[in-house]
Parts: C-alpha cells; sequence; structure tokens
C-alpha cells in the first residue's frame, strides 16, 4: 500500500471514528436530556405500608439515579379491584408521555383465569422489567414435630388469603400433590393475619413470601422450635429449570422435599398445574410497565436503568437487608413471554385451576 | 429494664434526633387537622426521606407525626363536625355540639389535655407491659375478635338515643354497605353495580365526610350562621381552661379511656377505628346522668380523645415486638424498620431495647408537645366558631371535597360523598341518627371475616361456652343489650314529650321517605343476594337483610301512622306540606346540593383545579353576596391550596378532564 493510500485510509478511519463518537456522544446527550428536570410517577396497586409499596420505594430510590438526567421519581399508591385498578389505569392511558410506570405485583392467577375486574390485557403493555421471587411453607412443630412426618398427619388446618390468591393456590396444591389430610381455610385478610392465627393455634400451616419468612416468621417462632420450615416453591430460569435458592439454606425445595417423603418424583395432574403455575404465577412477582402507545425511547432508556439498578452493588445490598436475599431478575423479553403464556394459558389448565379455585370457594 | 427506658430517653433528647421529632409534630399537627388526610398520609410522605437516616433520628421523625395526628384531628371534628379522621369519628357526637354551643375552646383544652395524658399514660403502660403483653395479644382468637366486633355493635343502642329501631336499620345498612366489593373468604364480588369503582369495597372516609360534613356545612350556609349558634361572650371566652379543669374533675374516666385505649390498640385488627368508639360508650354506659350525651357533655369529649392517643402506643408494640402491625400506620412503621434492616421480634426487646424505647418516649414527648402547641394555637382556632357561615363554607368544602378524593383518587370517591351528603341530610331532618352507620362500616367487615373464618376453623357452636373470654364478651353484650332495653322503657312523661316530636310532619315525613328508600335498597339488595351460589358469599348481606327487612317496614309502618297524625294536626296534606318544606329549606338546600352537583359535573370537563375555584367564586358571589373582587380572592386561595397541597406536596392526581386532559 502506497504512502498516500494509507494516509488516505488513515484520514478515512480517523473521519469514521470521529463521527461514530459524535454520534454516541449525540445520543447520549439525548438520552441526557429526555428526562431532565422532568417528574416520573411510579404506580404501584397496593396500599402503602404494604410489602409490595416497600419492594417499589426502595427500587424507585435507586432507580432515579440510574435514569439518565436523574428525573425526580414519585411514587404513588392506587390500590384498589384488588390490585387490578393499577393495571386497568395502565390500560386506559390514552395519551402516554412517557412520565408514568405501573410497577407492582402481578396476580398470576387473576390473569390466568381471567378475573372479573381486569380489564388490562398486560401482554398488550410495554414491559421494562420485573423481579421474581418464592415463597415458603411452614408449620407448626406441635401438630408436626418432624417435616416428614406430613403425610401421615390428620387433620391439619392450612390458613390462607382469599381463594385466587397465589399463596394459598400454590400452598394448597402442594398440600394435595403430596396426599396430606387437612383442612383449607381461606379468607384470611392477610399473610400477617395468617401468621397471628398460626401463632394462636388456630391454623398449621401457610405459604408466604420468602422475605415474610425471613424477617416476621423465621426469627420470633423458628429459632425457638414453634414453627419449622417446609419446602420453598421455587422459581424458574429462561430455560424453564428450577433456580436452587441459596438463601433458602438447608430448606429443599418442594420437589426435593416431594422426593425425600415418597421416595420418587411427583406426578400427576396436579403437579402438571404446579409445574405450569410455577414459572407464571412466581416468575412476574413485581412487573413496571409503560401504558401503550409509550415512545420506544423512552421505553429503551426505563429498560436499560432497570436493568442496571439490578447491578448496583448499593441496591443489591439494601435488598438483602430488606428481604433476605435477592430478588431474581426478569428481563422484559423474558417477561413478555411469562405474559403471553399466562394470557395463552391451555384451556385444560386454565379450566383446572378455575376449579381448583372454586372448591375453595 | 429501666437501663433501656433511660437509654431509649437519652437518644430521643439527643441532638439533632429532638429536632426530628419535633418536625415530626409540627407535620402531624398539620395532616391531622385537614380532613381526610390523617397519619397514613403523613407517613407516606415522609418515609421516602427516612431511608438514608440512622434509625433513631427516622423514627423520632416518624413517631412525631404518627403520636400526633389524633390530637389535631380534633379541630374540624369539634369545629365542624367532620371527623378530621377516623380516630376522631366518637368526638363529634359530642365535641360539635359544644362548638354550637360556643365552647369550642372548652372542648379543645379538655382534648389536648386528656390526648396528652391518654398519649403519655399509653405509653408508660405499653412499657411496663412490654414483658408480658405477647399472651394477651395471643390470648384474643378469631372468635374473640368476631365477639368484640358484636360488642362495639351494641353501642348502636347508645349513639341512637331515642330512635333505636331507626339506629338499628341504619347500622344495618352500614353492615351492608361493608359488603359492597369482594367478598374477603370467597374473593366474589358483590354489589358492584359492574363498576370498578366498588369492587374494593366503599371507603369509609368519603361517607363519613359526606353524611356530617355536607349537612353542616348545608345548614350553615341556608342559616347563613357562625359555627357557633350563641354570640362570643365572655362566659364563652375563658374556655380553654375550663376545658383542662374538666380533666382533672372527670381524670378517673380519662384513666379508664386511656387504658382501654392502649390495651384495644395492641390487639390487631381492631385499633383506632374503633378505640374511640368504645371508650365513648364506656363513658356514656358508666355515667350516672347519661341524657346530656350527644348534646355536648364534655365527658363525650374526654373518654374518645384519652382513648385514640393512648392506642397510638399500644398498636406500636405488637408492630415492633412481633412484627405484626394493627393498622396501615404500623404497617408503614415496620416497613420503616425492615428498611433499617431491623428484623422486629425478640431483638427488639433485647439487643435493641434503647431503640423500642426510645420510640415509647418519641410517642410521649410528641403528645406533650403537640398538646402544648395546640393549647397556644386554640384560643384564636376556636374563634372560626364565631366567623360568618360564608366566610367558612367554601374553603371548608373544598378541602372536604379533596379529603375524600384522597380515598382513591377517583369520581367514585365525590360521589359517594355527595351521596351521604345527601344521606346525611335527610336523616338529619327525619331524626334518623347517623353514628351507627360509621359505627357499623367500621365493624361490618371484621365481623364477617371473623365469623366466616371461625365457621371454617371450629366446628359447631362449641366456641360460644369453651373459651372464657368468649363468655365474658358475651356476658358484656347481654349486659349491654339489658340496659340499653331497661332504658327504653322510660316513664310516660318523656315517652309521651318524644311522641309529639314524633308527630312533626316535617320529620315523619323525611323520615317515610328514607324508609321507604331503605326498604327499596334492602329489597333489591336480598334479590341479588338470592343469586349468589356461594354460601360463604351471599351468608353475610342474606343474614343482615333478613332482620333490615322487617325491622325496616315496622319503621316506615311506625312513620306512616305519625305522619298521619301530624298531617291531621296540621289541617290538611297541603298545610303540613308547605310546612315541611319551609321547615327543610327546601330550596335553598335543593340549591345548594345543586351548587355540588354543578361541580362534579364542570369537574369532568375542565378538573379540579379549574372546578373548584369556580365553585368557591360562585358561592362567595351567590350566597355571601361579596364582591367580584373578594369572590376571586376567594377563589385564587382555594386553587392556591388545592394546586400547592395536594398537587405538589402530596402529589395527588387530579381528573383527567375532558378539556384538558
Amino acid at each position: 500500500m502506497s504512502t498516500k493510500s494509507m494516509l488516505r485510509s488513515l484520514i478515512a478511519a480517523v473521519i469514521i471514528v470521529t463521527t461514530l463518537l459524535a454520534a454516541c456522544g449525540d445520543t447520549a446527550k439525548e438520552e441526557q436530556e429526555f428526562y431532565a428536570g422532568k417528574t416520573i410517577f411510579v404506580y404501584v396497586g397496593r396500599p402503602p405500608g404494604s410489602g409490595a409499596d416497600l419492594a417499589v420505594r426502595s427500587f424507585v430510590r435507586y432507580w432515579q439515579e440510574h435514569i439518565p438526567g436523574k428525573p425526580v421519581m414519585v411514587v404513588k399508591n392506587v390500590p384498589g379491584g384488588g390490585g387490578s385498578r393499577v393495571w386497568n389505569l395502565a390500560w386506559d392511558k390514552n395519551s402516554p408521555d412517557d412520565l408514568e410506570i405501573f410497577f407492582s405485583p402481578v396476580s398470576g392467577t387473576a390473569v390466568i383465569v381471567r378475573e372479573e375486574g381486569l380489564r388490562a390485557d398486560l401482554s398488550q403493555l410495554p414491559l421494562i422489567g420485573a423481579l421474581s421471587s418464592p415463597n415458603m411453607t411452614y408449620a407448626r412443630t406441635d401438630r408436626l414435630p418432624k417435616a416428614e412426618d406430613l403425610p401421615a398427619v390428620k387433620g391439619l388446618k392450612f390458613g390462607g388469603q382469599g381463594p385466587a390468591h397465589r399463596f394459598s393456590v400454590l400452598g394448597r396444591l402442594t398440600l394435595d400433590i403430596l396426599g396430606v389430610d387437612y383442612v383449607s381455610v381461606t379468607g384470611f385478610s392477610g399473610a400477617s393475619d395468617v401468621f397471628n392465627a398460626l401463632r394462636r393455634k388456630e391454623i398449621d400451616i401457610q405459604t408466604a413470601p420468602l422475605n415474610f419468612y425471613r424477617f416476621t416468621v423465621e426469627p420470633s417462632v423458628v429459632k425457638d422450635g414453634e414453627v419449622i420450615p417446609l419446602w420453598y416453591n421455587p422459581i424458574l430460569d429462561a430455560e424453564g429449570e428450577f433456580i436452587p435458592l441459596d438463601a433458602a439454606g438447608s430448606i429443599p425445595s418442594f420437589i426435593d422435599y416431594y422426593a425425600s417423603v415418597k421416595g420418587e418424583a411427583p406426578a400427576g395432574e396436579l403437579f402438571e398445574m404446579y409445574k405450569w403455575l410455577l414459572p407464571n404465577i412466581n416468575g412476574l412477582v413485581y412487573a413496571a410497565f409503560l401504558p401503550r402507545g409509550s415512545s420506544s425511547e423512552a421505553e429503551q432508556i426505563l429498560m436499560d436503568s432497570f436493568a442496571r439498578v439490578t447491578e448496583d452493588e448499593a441496591y443489591r445490598a439494601e435488598e438483602n437487608r430488606m428481604f433476605g436475599f435477592n430478588q431474581q431478575v426478569v428481563s422484559a423479553k423474558q417477561g413478555q413471554r411469562i405474559l403471553a403464556d399466562m394470557a395463552n394459558a391451555p384451556e385444560n389448565i386454565r379450566s383446572l385451576l378455575n376449579q381448583y379455585i372454586q372448591q375453595a370457594r | 429494664m429501666i437501663d433501656g427506658m433511660l437509654a431509649g430517653l437519652s437518644l430521643v433528647l439527643a441532638w439533632p434526633t429532638f429536632g426530628y421529632l419535633m418536625l415530626g409534630v409540627f407535620i402531624g399537627m398539620w395532616v391531622g387537622a385537614v380532613p381526610g388526610l390523617g397519619g397514613v398520609v403523613g407517613l407516606v410522605l415522609l418515609l421516602p426521606f427516612t431511608f438514608s437516616m440512622d434509625p433513631v433520628p427516622a423514627f423520632a421523625l416518624l413517631m412525631g407525626l404518627y403520636a400526633v395526628t389524633s390530637t389535631s384531628d380534633t379541630i374540624s371534628a369539634i369545629l365542624l363536625g367532620i371527623p378530621g379522621s377516623v380516630a376522631s369519628q366518637a368526638t363529634i357526637l359530642d365535641g360539635y355540639p359544644l362548638a354550637k354551643k360556643g365552647q369550642a375552646g372548652r372542648a379543645f383544652g379538655a382534648a389536648y389535655t386528656v390526648s396528652a395524658i391518654g398519649g403519655v399514660f399509653g405509653a408508660l403502660v405499653m412499657a411496663v407491659s412490654l414483658p408480658f403483653i405477647l399472651p394477651i395479644i395471643f390470648a384474643f382468637g378469631i372468635p374473640e375478635f368476631l365477639l368484640l366486633g358484636l360488642l362495639g355493635l351494641t353501642m348502636v343502642g347508645v349513639l341512637s338515643g331515642d330512635a333505636v329501631a331507626k339506629g338499628l336499620t341504619v347500622a344495618l345498612f352500614g353492615l351492608l354497605l361493608t359488603t359492597v366489593g369482594y367478598a374477603e373468604a370467597t374473593g366474589v364480588p358483590r354489589f358492584t353495580l359492574q363498576t370498578e369503582y366498588l369492587l374494593d369495597g366503599i371507603p369509609i372516609i368519603p361517607i363519613a365526610l359526606g353524611l356530617f360534613g355536607i349537612p353542616e356545612l348545608l345548614e350553615m350556609a341556608v342559616k347563613n350562621t357562625s359555627i357557633s349558634r350563641v354570640e362570643i361572650s365572655d362566659d364563652n371566652r375563658g374556655g380553654l381552661l375550663r376545658g383542662i379543669k374538666d380533666v382533672f374533675h372527670h381524670r378517673w374516666l380519662a384513666l379508664r379511656s386511656s387504658l382501654i385505649g392502649c390495651y384495644v390498640g395492641v390487639l390487631p385488627g381492631l385499633g383506632g377505628a374503633i378505640v374511640d368508639w368504645i371508650a365513648y360508650g364506656h363513658a356514656m354506659q358508666s355515667a350516672k346522668d347519661k341524657s346530656k350525651f350527644g348534646k355536648g357533655d364534655i365527658r363525650g369529649v374526654i373518654a374518645p380523645e384519652a382513648a385514640n392517643n393512648a392506642s397510638r402506643a399500644g398498636a406500636l408494640i405488637p408492630t415492633i415486638a412481633f412484627g405484626i402491625p394493627g393498622s396501615l400506620g404500623a404497617a408503614i412503621l415496620l416497613s420503616a424498620l425492615v428498611v433499617k434492616g431491623l428484623q422486629p421480634g425478640p431483638d427488639m426487646l433485647t439487643v435493641n431495647l434503647g431503640l423500642t424505647f426510645s420510640m415509647i418516649w418519641d410517642i410521649a414527648i410528641a403528645n406533650i408537645l403537640a398538646a402544648g402547641l395546640l393549647m397556644l394555637l386554640s384560643r384564636q382556632i376556636a374563634k372560626i366558631a364565631f366567623l360568618p357561615a360564608h366566610y367558612v363554607v367554601p374553603g371548608v368544602m373544598v378541602v372536604l371535597l379533596m379529603g375524600a378524593w384522597v380515598a382513591t383518587g377517583g369520581m367514585g370517591d365525590w360521589w359517594v360523598c355527595f351521596a351521604m351528603g345527601v344521606l346525611g341530610y335527610a336523616m338529619k331532618q327525619g331524626g334518623w341518627p347517623r353514628p351507627p352507620l360509621i359505627l357499623a362500616l367500621v365493624l361490618g367487615t371484621l365481623i364477617e371475616n371473623n365469623f366466616q373464618l371461625t365457621m371454617q376453623l371450629y366446628d359447631g357452636f362449641s366456641w360460644m361456652y369453651q373459651r372464657p373470654i368468649v363468655v365474658c364478651i358475651e356476658i358484656a353484650i347481654a349486659a349491654t343489650i339489658f340496659f340499653a332495653a331497661r332504658g327504653m322503657t322510660r316513664p310516660k312523661s318523656v315517652r309521651a314529650k318524644k311522641a309529639d316530636v314524633e308527630t312533626d310532619p316535617s320529620q315523619t315525613l323525611m323520615s317515610s321517605f328514607l324508609s321507604v328508600l331503605l326498604l327499596l335498597v334492602f329489597v333489591w339488595a336480598y334479590a341479588v343476594a338470592t343469586r349468589y351460589e356461594n354460601a360463604a358469599t351471599g351468608e353475610f348481606p342474606m343474614a343482615v337483610l333478613l332482620v333490615a327487612i322487617p325491622l325496616t317496614l315496622l319503621v316506615l309502618i311506625k312513620d306512616l301512622r305519625a305522619c298521619g297524625a301530624g298531617v291531621a294536626a296540621s289541617g290538611g296534606v297541603a298545610p303540613a306540606t308547605k310546612a315541611a318544606s319551609q321547615r327543610w329549606a327546601l330550596s335553598a338546600s335543593g340549591a345548594f346540593f345543586a351548587y355540588l352537583l354543578a361541580l362534579l359535573l364542570t369537574t369532568y370537563f375542565v378538573g379540579q383545579l379549574v372546578a373548584l375555584p369556580l365553585f368557591v367564586a360562585a358561592y362567595a358571589r351567590r350566597w355571601g353576596n361579596f364582591s367580584w373582587t373578594v369572590s376571586l380572592i376567594y377563589a385564587a386561595g382555594s386553587l392556591l391550596v388545592t394546586w400547592g397541597l395536594y398537587a405538589k406536596i402530596m402529589n395527588l392526581n387530579f381528573y383527567p378532564s375532558l378539556l384538558f386532559g
């Protein structure tokens, strides 16, 4: 190559690099400017002080630092409709301004059985990101001294919230798969109410979020032997494999528990439903959406910043302090797939789940 | 223990913790005084600021606010007959009549003194009770909660005055309203009229504000009278001191009510919403002379105000010591604890005992600070009672409607508030007691849920005689009903006097109209309830309706007979109707409601930020005969408050209007 052509190549390269750098600079600048000086409202469909409210407020505190332009983020509570109102609100937004995010727990059972009150089709809303977390089942030791005795114990009382609530459904399903002789008592207004009844010996067994177990159950009644943990209901990864939960320590997953007491792997119609439900109703515990018609620029900025929060060491430390573990991050793509699965649930699953919920009513 | 107490005190008194406590007290006084806001809203506002603070100052800020909202919410309860929050509902029964007599200062003096005593007493009792409170909490199971709810319901007799049948009918209507929305036991929606707003039930705040607030504002507007129906005089000028003396005169009632407050506050799920009613009932039942209750008896202010402040300390204990929040406010405090990485439970009574005691000290000191500050201000606040109506009504209406809006932030809140305003006006004119409706709303869900759970948990009805606390509460219920029934068998002379009132055609006409309306609602609800496939879904409303329908029929028959007698005494239907419409101030009242209706409809087109100032200007010009300049200044002031307080500070969303989005 001649000196002249080398020089021309070098100049061309410099021009290309400079142009690219300038373009990147412009993009970064545009990103900076998009939310600079603006206020983003984050809607959560649960009342202040609830676990969801706390989780969202904690996340948002870090999120606003990761969005270019550092907008102010204000959390607003819009409880109602059994948690559906916030999604209906997102669904009804006609002229989105990219300044409203809907970040709340998704009731998988409500989506699957198309519960009255939920008008929104969540699979049609732009998903920014989501978090998932497992839940725990535990029992009183005066009725169940050893975890492995469960299948033999008669007349246990299982306490849960509404019949369609995910903890009631998962709790009952696992007991039914094991063939336990139990009575289901549903209608408690929250996990704390169920736990109070457990402490008063009115019920014997409960399924609740892992963070509730870590912060309320474990320090007060597990340490002194009044209650023993039985199993956790796991979450699944992108490939559909159960993810072992480090935070659970020596507590087995339900699958492992079943195998240890029955000597075989679980099977049957109810287990098939459990397996189908688990990635869905445990997979999207908290999800953040934009309304339909929001700009793709806003969607991208928020998705990127959401992902950055989940990698922020300070946030992860706070999350660990608050929940006793780190929640699993669900990408927008993965979350959209879960939502599509729930919206298009196989008719046999939908019908079986409906029947199963009706049995508890 | 003593070391922990002293360590806690030194933590609170250290700077800047004490400064944060003061700040919390100031903010708490403000959010408590604005109807519809209250402690939960205040805690939500402050919570994000505490994330990065150390635990002791963070809790000083939160506890300072939380402890005093039930002191400052007394202002609107006494002055306007509007409950500032759920904790001050019982205070209006005697507080507002005192203000009408020109004794608002006396009521404030008593309320603030006893709030401080209740708050400090509650904190001390809880501090002493810490080691043995757990067995007490867990001695109350689901059947006990059911019976406590029923015991609360027997208060209907006390709150109904002379109209016990009407009081019971109203209470049954309240119980029916609590069944609107998803049934807790089955998750099936009931009586929702296919509307999303009703799926989670009807919120209590718009109901209370509409039922009590709107009829009082209407009366002030129509009669153009000040809150006080008597002129300011030397007799009512020195009221504050008189109120303080009243508390010392009724010191044992104050202490008993404080004790009730802290122990009822301890029980998760009961908490602040019911404690003031229980204390009020206790004051009335333990009084020899009950005749002045409901007409401005200072004991009717002392008892609920002592109890609601004491209950805050009570609610704190299960929250921090066992991770069991007894109320929404306590749940937010629990969140703050969790954010700090503190585990509620035994650690809070051992390694973190100093912090736990610092919270108890926060409550005690905040109550004293708030009472002192409000005492200083109350002489000026009490003067509002002597202002002409048209200066007060539009401004208070804006605050009242925005208070209702805080409930869910939807137009449904305003429609409920408006409908309850109309109902409250009709009840007032028809001689129907309003407090039983609120009491039933507070208790309905508690009774139904615990009934359903009791039925699932316990076979048959053996729990009714096998559980000692249940038996004790049953005895208390029986005694309450017995004494209420004995009170109804009054001397003939009293009954004759009452009969005179009941033949007043204006009252009986309105009462008959209400009876017919309620009967129609009950029959419609019955028809709907029979279609619920599931027993647990329809059981409770059906039980309510099976009593409500015949009782309403009885009330209606009695009303119609009295109405007939009244019409005959008035000389025919036409004179009786004319007299009735004059007494109801029908045209002026109709115009007032038309203004409100116009405000609601205008909001759909232009939103609150335009509709509310428009209402204020129109009212000031048309009703107050103010000049255009004054009317516009008043309207601008209301815009500033609505925008500044509700949009900017509280970040409330307004209605997305057709014109402005």
